[in-house]
């Protein structure tokens, strides 16, 4: 295999994490069928970023974490880790000289 | 063989790379139809699939060298290094790239350490059939500018010599 140009490495390894992270909170999403309950975009009931008494409702707090609550918290960051910025940037410096 | 050794910068793995962005660029769109549309069972496994297929891009390596190894530039090569071309790089700055080098990666090396990032856009690229292997290759103009002295440099090389795979 031939080797690689060293500078390519880091944004090759960070679309990957990117791509395994975007696969981890897909899971949840579907998981939680927040698609469902907040079925709007760019903003989440409003917002894009929910507000505290959307995220934080439970009792006791940490069952927040994995209760149905979650569901519009995973929604903001499967959004915003979008790695096809950080792809396209990739490709683009693959095509630049040096 | 780590994922993230994919990329070389020749013409297949700059498709690879973009394949992927546009795989994900395609990914973030079914997904926001998904959920505009109320997870249609369609949509939604569609969605998974081009994760997969993003996965797969991402991960699988793509960029075997098409060279042959026992390429006469190859041989060359490492003259070359030592002697500079363009600018210099030597064996003891960079001694893992040596073992690598052939048409294409001795051009990587070559202009990655020679010009600083700022001025990377200034050299002048043209294509050009090596005068060794017979393979095309880029030929390098180094920029012009008095600032593109290479910060690595340890001498000063013979121009005339970028025309081998440069």
């Amino acid at each position: 295999m031939a080797r690689s140009p060293r500078r390519l490495a880091p944004t090759a390894a960070a679309i990957l994490l990117l791509v395994v992270a975007q696969i981890a909170l897909g899971g949840l999403v579907a998981g939680l069928k927040a698609g469902l309950i907040y079925d709007t975009w760019p903003l989440i009931d409003g917002a894009f970023i929910p507000g505290r008494e959307h995220l934080f409702f439970l009792q006791p707090a940490w069952t927040n974490l994995i209760g149905q609550s979650s569901d519009c918290a995973v929604r903001p960051p499967h959004g915003c880790l979008s790695a096809g910025g950080l792809a396209a940037l990739h490709a683009a410096d693959c095509g630049v000289p040096g | 063989m780590p994922p993230i050794a994919a990329y070389q910068d020749d013409a297949r793995c700059r498709a690879s790379a973009v394949a992927l962005a546009f795989v994900l660029l395609l990914q973030a769109v079914l997904g926001i139809l998904t959920l505009l549309l109320h997870v249609p069972i369609l949509l939604a496994l569609t969605h998974q699939a081009v994760a997969m297929a993003a996965l797969i891009l991402a991960t699988v390596p793509r960029c075997k060298s098409a060279l042959p190894r026992d390429l006469p530039c190859r041989r060359q090569a490492a003259v070359l290094t030592e002697a500079s071309v363009g600018g210099v790089i030597t064996r003891q700055i960079i001694p893992n790239e040596v073992r690598y080098q052939d048409c294409a990666t001795l051009r990587l090396t070559r202009t990655r350490l020679i010009y600083p990032w700022s001025l990377r856009f200034q050299a002048r690229m043209a294509r050009t059939a090596c005068s060794v292997c017979g393979m095309i290759c880029r030929v390098i103009t180094p920029p012009t500018d008095a600032r593109s002295t290479p910060r690595l440099a340890v001498g000063k090389g013979d121009p005339a010599g970028a025309q081998i795979c440069a």
